[in-house]
């Protein structure tokens, strides 16, 4: 019995520390890949802001795949969404970014406007946010119906 | 439910597909386009025309990206050291569809009358410095919107009147009028605007009462000094108090102005 509810959680347990570790690894590569490729030089300040994207990327990653096929899993999709949806709002400014060069006594600034696809963007997440929901009562319905350790 | 998830699933997917392939499509055509000279200013040319001065900017685009440009504008904006607009001059250009190149020029009209008036004749008699800004609007793609702006830039104002005093005299008397002997002088600090026609200057004193008003016929090119000894008919010498103001008219072909105010005494 000891040894069946052993195997049962190997079961569970490798195919999620497997998926984790993929999407750990993808991230990490993404993050090297994006170092390499645009040199912080040419980013400024505005590197800082792609790692952390990064990071919280690989976090919510790891986290979601950990608990996989529990409801933890779509509670942190939704979480991820709106942190996402937070994160990418501030750090854009609502999608109106200014970049100021001063040239000996003139200033020539910059101003780019990506609010439109800022709004598609949050929009996906929130299609996102809301399947997460829909997976969160779908697997509790189940739950109700078969009980099992959620 | 499990349709109604993954069909959720495949619209964000989807949506953030096409969201990053359009902002990335978007903004590499349009680098594209600003760095292969997509964008070009002109020689701009200078036209004096009466009381006022035109400077013409030629500007194109030259739309070779994917997505089609809209709400194209260049904007002029000069302001004195107070802050005060004295000029804002605009040209749009609403749409150049790719594939097309489109052609506008941008006018700027110095309107003298209006700088040389109101509150803003001091100019006349001060040295100032005026600040010039510059910025390009435009929107690519329909979503990408982009401006930049070049400010900060300035450059010296000359005051045509620079320096105007007058030094009166003692009063003498013709025999039919009291004479007050006046001399006028100024330094034409503009580096363009010459002073040319018929100035008259009234007099008055702390009561605002008119001490006497003389006609003076003055021309100070560019860079030059003024000074004339003039006449001037006293109607009633206990009006001279010494202090008071000096109103200041001109009226020539190319400019006309007036009252600039100067307190004396």
């Amino acid at each position: 019995m000891v040894e069946e509810d052993g195997t049962r959680f190997l079961k569970k347990t490798i195919p999620r520390v497997a998926k984790a570790a993929l999407w750990g690894s993808f991230y990490v590569l993404l993050l090297h890949l994006v170092q390499k490729l645009l040199p912080s030089e040419m980013m400024g300040g505005m590197m800082n802001l792609v790692e952390s994207y990064i990071f919280i990327l690989l976090f919510f990653a790891i986290a979601g795949s950990l608990t996989s096929g529990t409801v933890i899993e779509p509670a942190l999709g939704f979480a991820k969404g709106l942190t996402v949806i937070a994160y990418t709002w501030i750090t854009l400014n609502g999608g109106l970014l200014t970049l100021i060069y001063p040239a000996g006594e003139a200033t020539i600034s910059f101003t780019i406007d990506i609010s439109i696809y800022l709004a598609m963007f949050i929009l996906a997440e929130l299609l996102g946010a809301a399947k997460n929901v829909l997976k969160a009562i779908d697997l509790l319905s189940e739950h109700v119906e078969r009980p099992e350790p959620l | 439910m499990a349709p109604a998830i993954r069909a959720l699933g495949w619209a964000g997917r989807f949506l953030s597909i096409i969201t990053i392939a359009y902002l990335a499509t978007s903004l590499y055509s349009f680098t594209n386009l600003m760095m292969g000279g997509g964008f070009a200013l002109g020689e701009p040319a200078l036209d004096f025309k009466a009381q006022e001065l035109v400077i013409s900017i030629p500007f194109s685009f030259n739309n070779t990206g994917f997505y089609d440009l809209t709400d194209a504008n260049l904007t002029t904006l000069i302001r004195d050291q107070q802050g005060n607009i004295l000029l804002r001059a605009e040209t749009l250009m609403d749409s150049v569809p790719k594939g097309t190149r489109a052609e506008t020029i941008h006018s700027i009209s110095l309107d003298f009358t209006r700088i040389l008036s109101g509150d803003l004749t001091r100019l006349l008699i001060n040295d100032d410095k005026f600040s010039f800004n510059i910025s390009i609007g435009l929107r690519y793609a329909l979503a990408l919107g982009f401006k930049l702006n070049l400010g900060g830039l300035s450059f010296p104002w000359g005051a045509p009147l620079s320096n105007f005093s007058l030094h009166p005299s003692d009063v003498s008397f013709n025999g039919t009028h009291y004479i007050q002997r006046v001399e006028l002088s100024f330094e034409n600090h503009s580096q363009f605007l010459p002073i040319s026609g018929r100035m008259r200057v009234a007099v008055y004193n702390e009561m605002r009462q008119e001490v006497g008003n003389i006609w003076v016929d003055v021309i100070a090119l560019p860079g030059t000094s003024f000074r004339q000894s003039v006449e001037m008919i006293v109607e009633n010498p206990s009006l001279l108090t010494g202090t008071g103001q000096i109103h200041v008219y001109m009226e020539s072909p190319l400019i006309k102005f007036g009252p600039v105010v100067i307190a004396y005494g």
